[in-house]
């Protein structure tokens, strides 16, 4: 009598309140940025770490889906749909597929797209494939040619920042 | 606000941009 057990709590709000393995993240923009280095020794291996980085982040985004419960793995998964749109397109074409005319809207005709540009860009041709799912979306107030699977991405992740703020709010 | 809660937020807002770098893939004139 008088005694009180201590009872587990099961609500999300238990969860972490942070994400995990930020730095496994990080390496995946790393491994893209890489043959930037000055020398550019790196730039013949420019598939290979674009490979590697998307397995990074996949990675990175497995292991927080797996952890995360409610509104945070619902945002984590149509982040993770985003990042899936671009590499559906990006794989078979070994590259980020641009429209030459999407880039002349904002200015940029005639730009080498293969140099700089975290090295994951060509501009679209005939042998391209899925290229409606390339960057063909012009955004011209920021310079930028994004893609259908950028805007589910930049959705999924402010709203995984949303979840996180609000869970932080409610400790 | 205590220093472990900075951390944490400051390490998430890392991720998440680490995560539209990495998996996003928009060209950006000067980038």
């Amino acid at each position: 009598v008088g005694t009180t057990f201590p009872v587990p709590s099961l609500a999300p709000e238990a969860a972490p309140l942070g994400l995990r393995r930020p730095t496994l993240a990080v390496l995946a923009v790393a491994l893209q940025a890489a043959p930037g280095l000055p020398g550019g020794h790196l730039v013949d291996l420019r598939d290979g770490l674009l490979v590697a980085s998307a397995i990074a982040i996949t990675a990175w985004f497995a292991l927080n889906l797996r952890a995360a419960r409610g509104a945070l793995r619902v945002a984590l998964g149509v982040a993770l749909a985003g990042g899936l749109l671009n590499l559906a397109v990006m794989l078979p074409n070994g590259g980020m597929p641009v429209a030459p005319e999407a880039l002349a809207e904002i200015g940029g005709a005639g730009v080498d797209v293969t140099d700089g540009h975290l090295y994951k860009h060509l501009l679209i041709d005939d042998g391209t494939v899925l290229a409606f799912l390339g960057d063909v979306i012009p955004v011209r107030p920021l310079g930028m040619a994004a893609s259908v699977g950028d805007g589910v991405l930049l959705a999924g992740l402010l709203a995984t920042a949303a979840v996180l703020v609000r869970r932080h709010a409610r400790t | 606000m205590d220093r472990n809660t900075i951390r944490t937020a400051v390490a998430a807002a890392v991720a998440l941009t680490a995560a539209w770098v990495a998996a996003g893939a928009p060209i950006t004139l000067g980038g």
